[in-house]
């Protein structure tokens, strides 16, 4: 239950992860020995043969701040502006639907402009990520206080992230300590789509950034598995609406290319233990394209209330 | 002996030509009659013209949105002050300048009370006047829909408190200065303790209470008024119409599940860790306020309040579980209004054509800074321990009378009065009648005179007494 509730949260930050594995996979590419995969790390060899730790730990990505000192050392993805949804589309949200599945998206989009460090966008990112959360009766203790600590220290970037992350935490533990993992689903879906719309949007060009194309490939567990969580709630009308979000998306995955590949386990530099390899999903330049078209829809439907 | 053909005429008779007399002078008056007249109606321009705050759209920045504009809770107070200031200077000189006539008609006989009927009479038609041009004026200008009988009512209620009270001071007060110089020290009180500029929670220690308005501020007909118009304008509007019972609806929920029971759990936590600390009386107060909340909640103890160890245990095992089933009980209950919301919504979409059509009925209709004012968002204390009892402070105009009098959180949309359920903006206007019958009252049997003169006959003695 708890894995559930865990991975149902990583999810829900993680749009951030789909950016940041593309930010990875961008910094990486010159440097095939080190962890390709971004993801969880472990150091006990026998839970390789655990199929359910596998299956449940594989996306439990790295948190915001981690993302946001790893970007910051490194330094090298480039901000591209006005891919967000605006701020002020949130008052066409008018039902439970548009609410949950935007509030979603803003929480990717926060993460998104946090991690880009665009301090004069987060605090109206985090005031509608708040306002919707209101609407919805999600009440995150001290979110009022957050925001106005964000808004005095939109100079200082640690305060920002770590309200921010403060914010996010709390959000978390309200959704599971209240038994809201029917609208966690919700909202994560659109968290996804928004995070996986913001790097196929960064990718002009297919050819350029393989590494990202595969990172976005490897989304297909993390679809499989929120479809799993969603279809618990299948008779929630909000839950139903996200299911055919997911599907459509699915559906496109599994029209992709598996290959086989023999499953590592490798020491990275800190020596810890370094899960590679399994089932490789392979993207095609016209399958991409079509991907990314999808993706566009989904979110452009999402975010017009359609 | 000839017989004596004059005769004093009724009551009723004095009554219309003391009127006669006060509207052919007035009339005459052409100066006052303009003045009179349009002072209001200007002033309503120039107030909601210059509150006309344009927030602005995505498509034209400089549009005005009703349900943007900051400035309606300050147009709602400054439209009590006009009308407390235009309805006293109306009525301030009135009987001050009538003194020369009243001494020559002294020995008459004539009816005191008629004469004061038909000043009220005449003022009380020009507040109407007054008052009714300001509010469609300046609700015109502000563009707030389907409330003029609201304003209106609740600024002309106001109004006639400022007559009764012009003409109190006029009929106690020997010149005219002196009247002048007193209206600020009347007006001035009636903003602060408005509840508007100040909030009632951050007066004074000394004045305010911990849950309700302070009691001085009961006297004041702006505090009256200003919760009637703020109510009034969140509660009754278009928009607010469709959703009101059922928002009412989700914010109990929400307030049970968001802000009480996490309350209860943390003060059953608390219990638990004083168990075998000796602090027997704690552990019996935080039972009692358990008991009572959760018994407010439809839940029966099976074990009763004690001191013993055993049953504390129980009873926090049971309230533990009890407080566990709840939450999930309210999250599912929570769920089902947020649903029962969107078929609402979904209504008005059809209804309206589109969701742009919904949107742009709600913009023109709900106000953003008065739902803020009245469900108190500002204020981060949404429930309050108060003597024992856990007090709900959260969104107060959607929550329910108890009080058999009345007495009430600010902003409440309903209050009781002899067991039975009033809408706030009745029951404020009639309270504000209370005060004016009040000063009717004093205005009849000339207090002010009386007690200004008996102060000075004390002071008169004294002066003997001293001298002797």
């Amino acid at each position: 239950m708890f894995l559930r509730y865990r991975l149902l949260y990583t999810i829900l930050i993680g749009s951030l992860l789909i950016i940041i594995t593309g930010v990875q996979a961008c910094k990486l590419k010159d440097n095939k020995t080190e962890n390709t995969t971004g993801f969880n790390q472990v150091s006990d060899t026998t839970l390789l043969n655990n199929d359910a730790f596998l299956k449940s730990e594989f996306y439990n990505f790295p948190s915001a701040k981690e993302m946001f000192v790893f970007i910051e050392q490194e330094n090298e993805l480039n901000y591209k502006a006005g891919i967000t949804n605006p701020a002020s589309n949130y008052q066409q949200y008018i039902d439970t639907k548009s609410k949950t599945l935007n509030l979603g998206v803003y929480l990717a989009d926060l993460t998104y402009m946090t991690l880009y460090n665009r301090t004069s966008y987060i605090y109206d990112y985090f005031e509608v990520v708040q306002f919707l959360s209101k609407d919805l009766r999600i009440n995150i203790p001290f979110s009022d206080e957050s925001l106005m600590q964000i808004k005095n220290n939109l100079s200082n970037t640690d305060s920002v992230i770590f309200y921010s992350e403060q914010h996010s935490n709390a959000f978390y533990d309200y959704m599971v300590v209240n038994n809201k993992n029917h609208t966690l689903g919700v909202i994560s879906t659109g968290s996804y789509i928004e995070g996986l719309y913001i790097i196929l949007t960064m990718i002009d060009n297919y050819a350029d950034y393989p590494e990202v194309v595969q990172r976005i490939a490897d989304q297909k567990y993390t679809f499989e598995n929120l479809y799993l969580n969603l279809q618990e709630f299948k008779h929630d009308p909000n839950a139903k609406a996200a299911i055919v979000y997911v599907q459509k998306i699915l559906d496109v995955y599994d029209k992709l290319e598996v290959q086989k590949q023999q499953t590592t386990l490798t020491r990275d530099k800190n020596k810890h233990m370094v899960i590679e390899g399994g089932e490789k999903i392979v993207f095609t330049e016209k399958s991409f394209v079509e991907f990314k078209s999808l993706i566009k829809t989904l979110r452009n439907n999402i975010i017009t209330n359609i | 002996m000839p017989s004596v053909n004059f005769q004093i005429p009724n009551r009723f008779k004095q009554f219309l030509i003391f009127s006669r007399r006060n509207i052919l002078s007035k009339l005459a008056n052409k100066q006052y009659l303009l003045i009179s007249l349009l002072e209001a109606p200007i002033l309503a321009f120039i107030l909601a013209y210059f509150s006309k705050y344009n927030a602005g759209s995505t498509n034209n920045p400089k549009a005005y949105l009703f349900i943007e504009n900051i400035n309606i809770p300050a147009y709602m107070l400054m439209s009590i002050i006009v009308a407390l200031f235009i309805g006293m200077l109306i009525s301030a000189d009135e009987i001050f300048n009538d003194r020369k006539i009243l001494k020559r008609e002294r020995f008459l006989n004539l009816s005191h009370r008629s004469y004061i009927h038909s000043k009220l009479f005449f003022l009380f038609v020009i507040s109407a006047i007054q008052t009714l041009s300001y509010v469609l004026i300046g609700n015109y200008v502000l563009e707030i829909k389907g409330l003029t009988f609201h304003y209106w009512i609740v600024l002309y209620s106001v109004a006639c408190f400022a007559n009764l009270l012009g003409l109190v001071i006029s009929s106690g007060l020997k010149s005219s200065i002196a009247i002048y110089i007193l209206i600020p020290f009347l007006i001035i009180p009636q903003i602060l303790l408005s509840g508007s500029i100040i909030k009632f929670d951050k007066l004074n220690t000394h004045l305010s209470s911990n849950i309700y308005p302070p009691a001085i501020s009961g006297l004041m007909p702006s505090r009256w008024a200003f919760e009637a118009i703020a109510v009034s304008q969140f509660r009754y509007n278009n928009y607010q119409n469709y959703f009101f019972e059922i928002n009412k609806k989700e914010s109990i929920i929400s307030y049970r599940l968001n802000h009480l029971i996490p309350k209860l759990i943390s003060i059953n936590d608390e219990t638990k860790s004083l168990l075998g600390k000796g602090n027997k009386n704690e552990i019996i107060n935080n039972q009692k306020i358990i008991y009572k909340q959760l018994k407010n909640l439809g839940y029966q103890y099976k074990t009763s309040i004690d001191s013993d160890n055993e049953t504390i245990s129980h009873f926090i095992v049971q309230t533990d579980k009890h407080l566990n089933r709840l939450k999930a009980e309210y999250s599912k209950k929570l769920d089902a209004v947020l649903y029962q919301k969107d078929t609402i919504t979904n209504k008005l979409v059809e209804k309206f054509g589109s969701t742009a059509g919904f949107i742009n009925f709600r913009s023109k209709n709900h106000n953003k800074a008065v739902a803020n004012l009245v469900l108190n968002t500002d204020n981060q204390q949404n429930i309050r321990l108060y003597n024992n009892d856990l007090i709900r402070l959260f969104e107060p105009v959607y929550q329910s009378a108890t009080n058999k009098m009345g007495r009430e959180q600010f902003f409440i949309s309903e209050k009781k009065l002899f067991g039975k359920i009033f809408n706030t903006v009745y029951y404020n206007i009639l309270i504000i009648w209370s005060l004016n019958l009040l000063l009717y009252i004093a205005l009849l049997y000339n207090v002010l005179y009386i007690i200004l003169n008996r102060f000075k006959l004390k002071k008169t003695l004294m002066a003997i007494i001293k001298n002797k």
